[in-house]
């Protein structure tokens, strides 16, 4: 284990985990000196009947809680102030987000502007606006994938800049991430495989980008065993509400894992491709992650290999080489993409070029492959990135990525 | 398959290595806060750790209220109004735990003091919840980096207080306040780390997050002992061991306080000798008991100790012992640097028995004294050589 | 304030705990901003000298206006985008003027960990030694630009501490990057500095 030469850890939230997590809600917000929370979902997870399982879940005064259900995909502000006036004409005290990654950001920034005072989100702009503890925030994730409970961003759009907004600040980090077997277990299989490789994504470029740290490292290694171990079951037996609690687990572990040592060139090139495609995030994520590891497999060729644990076990471990088992690990998360598309029927993508939306047309084009490429430079995570990615690099990676072939790694400048 | 039927918390920021002093007056702003008090013991002033501390502040925006220095090996409720009557005159926002585990106590009872404007503690003691918001508490542990001012307790007059709200904001740990520890005193911080991993290792409901932390403690602390322990001046090693016992009493504060930790801080309040020799001599035999009552640990526990190449290459089946094995070693090791047995403290065995006693009283800990009483019988001799 | 009563009934004495005001360290200061003014001006050269810089800068608004430099009390780099569209470095004052990306290192230890290259720029974007004020595409932008700088500037064996990759002689041939490190060295100090030292002073 590396001790690097500085690093900050802060995972703020209260997780709980369980079969019965839910019904632990009203006790633990009675703590937290709270009682009227204020539910935010969004019209999939209502249709659902997620929250109807919440409210029961949380019998008692709490089942009366009012519920703004109408978050879309692609919150902005405007969404963020009218539900903050539904909140304070409720007289609420508390937020409890039920949903993915739009309606968590979401959720979040209400509670800013609830617990700040104010009209509008736009007041807390720039760095530093949020320093004290805002009201309580519960936030119930439905995905397993994106991790945002346990990230200190939100970031909101504001549609006439046409901009997107970071709010950075510990105080964004919820008091309690419930983890709930019920709340995941209407996913459709290649959702499950999407989101799951999403969560896998985190865990590996936590593990090998510039910012890792010990309890980082301990985190990424338990989320990418329990999603190794767990992932391909959960397709074939969707009811299993133990598994389906480990994934939701190691979605949570890994966003603790890269919210402190960050993301590189896979959600650096993921997001953009997402961005200019308007791809699914998990399916790009799935594409990109081998890439990411053979491009700095150079610079971190030993903590790489590493991975291969978590990710074959420990017989397989012990019995590959030293020096094969970067390549090995390399080659398993490729198989595990595979492995997804044909148990999903080929709803699964393994390469960019793959990835189709619901009329079966394809997103991402070759010829766009360039602007991605040149975008990609304007995109965060490409800083903990292990090895510089320029536009030329980028685009070198994105022809293979949506071919689907290994990595030219005559191609790779390694400076 | 592994349960994940748990709850984990684990507030404090931890911040580590080179410049994270200077990080605390950017930290204290992002916590709306410009002027905190700095809360030191005697031994921590009298290595001048408090000078490096405040030239962490040049050129930043913040006035230090004052420094309270007075803190002996005590920490009593009227040195907590001293210092907290000198928070209030001095309008200060925030407070600095400097130095050893009773500085972070002090700490919490001036913030609990000031921010319920109360000067009566003992409501809280017997059960009362914190009401108010309390100021932001940084912690910079010195001396005996044991993690212990990491967790969630306040003990003050030999009373002890959980709530999840007394975790400090930012824990800071620094080279330059690590140096120079003596190889018994790094042994006694070894001792308390270890037994808060192996304590959260085998609390019940322990979740997957929490392994993550035992895991994180345990490797850093096996890694780093020897290194530390031979040359007290090195300056990475004993960085390693800081993080491993802030890491470890992290843990731990999400799982009953263990039968070895309640025993030695009895033990220490009655004896007056320091709790990690207690907790040095106790440990292995802690073990054993374990070994012989439940079994070998879950295989986890060799990964942690030993890393990922010694965990693969066992086979399966051996893991667990192989795990508990490596562990005791890790224990003997540490005990044999405080050197002795319990006998050799020289202790009278019905002061121990009281100890024991006292322990099955804790309002905190579910300790029967008879499983106490046994423990204390098999650390009574020690080790054998 | 007004409803306070002491806690204490043996009051401490307040003269024993003086208010502590932290100093500045006026030889740490200097030093960065030596070191600023360096950058500076490498980047005003780096501009006219180097493709890859002066692209960079093209793509940024016109009037834009940066500021690098230690938080809280400086010191800064200023650098403005003329009217014509080059790069002008414009000294240490941080303008009454509102800059349009100001990067601020969070203090002056982690300031001279960067600037004596124990920690490059991308290491310290990540131990978050920087607060970023302003877009973050324009933020990267810069440090990309800061990077190529540094390239120039500093010898190879400084200039592999201070940044990712550098570049091999595929990405930027050996004898180019000598002659425009020359040009760049001869731009940077010679007939406009004593300009810019004029008009800040």
């Amino acid at each position: 284990m590396i001790l690097p030469e500085f690093y900050d850890f802060c995972s703020r939230a209260k997780i709980i985990s369980g079969e019965n997590a839910l019904e632990k809600i009203p006790g633990l917000l009675a703590g937290l000196h709270a009682g009227r929370p204020l539910i935010i979902t969004d019209p999939g997870v209502q249709n659902a009947g997620l929250v109807d399982a919440v409210k029961q879940a949380m019998a008692g005064e709490l089942e009366s809680a009012p519920v703004y259900s109408d978050v879309p995909v692609d919150s902005d502000y405007h969404v963020v102030d009218k539900i903050a006036g539904v909140y304070r004409e409720n007289q609420c005290d508390a937020i409890i987000a039920v949903g993915g990654g739009s309606v968590i950001d979401t959720a979040k920034g209400v509670n800013i502007v609830v617990s700040l005072g104010g009209k509008t989100l736009l007041d807390f702009q720039g760095a530093g606006a949020v320093r004290k503890k805002l009201n309580p925030l519960v936030i119930l994730p439905t995905t397993a994938g994106t991790g945002s409970e346990m990230t200190l961003v939100a970031v909101i759009a504001d549609p006439e800049r046409r901009e997107k907004m970071f709010f950075v600040s510990y105080f964004l980090l919820p008091d309690l991430a419930v983890l709930d077997a019920r709340l995941t277990r209407t996913l459709p299989d290649f959702i499950t495989a999407a989101t799951a490789m999403d969560a896998l994504s985190h865990a590996c470029e936590a593990w090998y980008c510039l910012e890792k740290n010990p309890l980082s490292d301990a985190l990424a290694f338990q989320a990418i065993d329990l999603i190794c171990q767990n992932l391909l079951y959960v397709i074939q037996n969707p009811e299993d509400m133990q598994a389906r609690l480990a994934l939701a687990n190691a979605s949570t572990l890994a966003g603790a894992a890269f919210s402190n040592s960050m993301v590189g060139m896979v959600h650096n090139l993921g997001h953009v491709t997402g961005a200019v495609c308007h791809v699914p995030h998990g399916n790009c994520m799935a594409a990109l992650l081998p890439y990411g590891l053979e491009y700095n497999l150079h610079r971190r060729g030993e903590i790489i290999s590493q991975l291969l644990l978590p990710l074959a076990g420990p017989e397989t471990y012990a019995a590959t080489p030293r020096h094969q088992r970067a390549e090995k690990a390399i080659a398993l998360i490729r198989q595990l993409n595979q492995d997804l598309h044909d148990a999903t029927g080929g709803r699964h993508p393994r390469f960019l070029s793959e990835i189709r939306d619901r009329d079966g047309r394809r997103l991402v084009e070759k010829n766009m492959l360039p602007e991605i490429a040149e975008k990609a430079l304007s995109d965060g995570a490409r800083v903990p990135n292990p090895e510089e990615l320029l536009a030329d690099d980028a685009h070198m990676v994105l022809e293979h990525a949506w071919e689907g072939t290994p990595l030219d790694r005559t191609k790779i400048k390694t400076g | 398959m592994p349960q994940f039927d748990y709850a984990f918390l684990s507030h404090p920021k931890i911040i580590s290595g080179a410049c994270s002093l200077e990080n605390i007056p950017a930290e204290l702003a992002a916590n709306n806060a410009c002027k905190p008090l700095i809360i030191t013991d005697r031994a921590a002033d009298a290595k001048k750790l408090d000078r490096i501390l405040i030239r962490a502040f040049d050129d930043s925006d913040c006035l230090i209220g004052a420094v309270f220095n007075r803190l002996g090996d005590y920490a009593g409720i009227s040195l907590a109004w001293q210092a907290a009557d000198l928070f209030v005159r001095r309008g200060c926002d925030a407070l600095i735990a400097l130095g050893s585990p009773l500085s972070a106590d002090l700490a919490r009872a001036i913030n609990i003091l000031v921010s319920e404007n109360t000067p009566d503690l003992s409501a809280f003691f017997t059960g009362a919840a914190l009401t108010k918001r309390l100021y932001p508490l940084v912690l910079v542990p010195a001396g005996d980096p044991d993690g212990t001012g990491a967790g969630n307790t306040l003990t003050l007059d030999n009373q002890h207080l959980y709530s999840e709200f007394l975790a400090p904001d930012v824990i800071v740990l620094d080279k330059r306040m690590l140096r120079g520890q003596l190889p018994h005193q790094t042994a006694q911080s070894a001792a308390i780390t270890a037994d808060n991993a192996w304590s959260a290792f085998t609390g019940t409901n322990p979740g997957p997050i929490r392994d993550a932390f035992v895991h994180t403690a345990l490797r850093l602390l096996n890694q780093n002992i020897d290194a530390a322990l031979a040359s007290p001046g090195r300056d990475k090693p004993c960085l390693a061991m800081a993080n491993a016992g802030v890491i470890a009493a992290i843990a731990a504060a999400n799982a009953a306080p263990g039968i070895v930790r309640v025993v030695s801080e009895e033990l220490a309040r009655m004896t007056r000798i320091r709790q990690g020799v207690f907790t040095g001599l106790l440990a292995p035999a802690a073990l054993e008991r374990s070994m012989e009552q439940n079994g070998p640990p879950r295989p986890e526990l060799l990964l942690a100790v030993a890393g990922m190449e010694t965990y693969a290459a066992t086979p399966e089946k051996q893991r667990p012992a192989r795990g508990a094995d490596m562990l005791k070693a890790l224990l003997d090791k540490i005990q044999k640097n405080l050197g002795q047995s319990l006998e050799s403290l020289q202790i009278p065995f019905y002061r121990i028995r009281q100890a024991c006693e006292n322990a099955e009283s804790r309002p905190d800990a579910a300790i029967k004294a008879s499983d106490a009483l046994d423990l204390a019988g098999r650390a009574w001799k020690g080790a054998p050589e | 304030m007004n409803r306070f009563t002491p806690f204490s009934n043996a009051p401490a004495n307040l003269g024993q705990y003086p208010e502590i005001r932290p100093k500045t360290s006026c030889f740490r200061k200097a030093y960065i901003a030596v070191m600023l003014l360096v950058v500076g001006r490498g980047l005003e050269a780096a501009a006219r000298v180097d493709p890859t810089v002066r692209r960079i800068f093209q793509q940024l608004p016109d009037g834009f206006c940066l500021c690098l430099g230690v938080g809280p009390a400086g010191p800064w780099m200023v650098a403005k985008k003329d009217k014509k569209g080059r790069l002008r470095y414009l000294g240490w004052q941080p303008r009454a003027a509102r800059a349009h990306l100001r990067l601020t290192i969070k203090n002056l230890a982690s300031a001279m960990r960067l600037f004596t290259f124990q920690e490059s720029t991308a290491l310290a974007f990540n131990y978050d030694r920087f607060i970023v004020e302003g877009s973050l595409p324009q933020a990267l932008a810069f440090m990309r630009a800061l990077d190529r700088v540094e390239v120039y500037l500093l010898p190879k064996i400084i200039a592999r501490l201070a940044v990712k990759r550098y570049p091999d002689n595929s990405e930027l041939p050996g004898w180019k990057k000598h002659l425009n490190r020359i040009r760049i060295y001869l731009r940077a100090f010679f007939p406009d500095l004593i300009r810019v030292i004029y008009k800040n002073i």
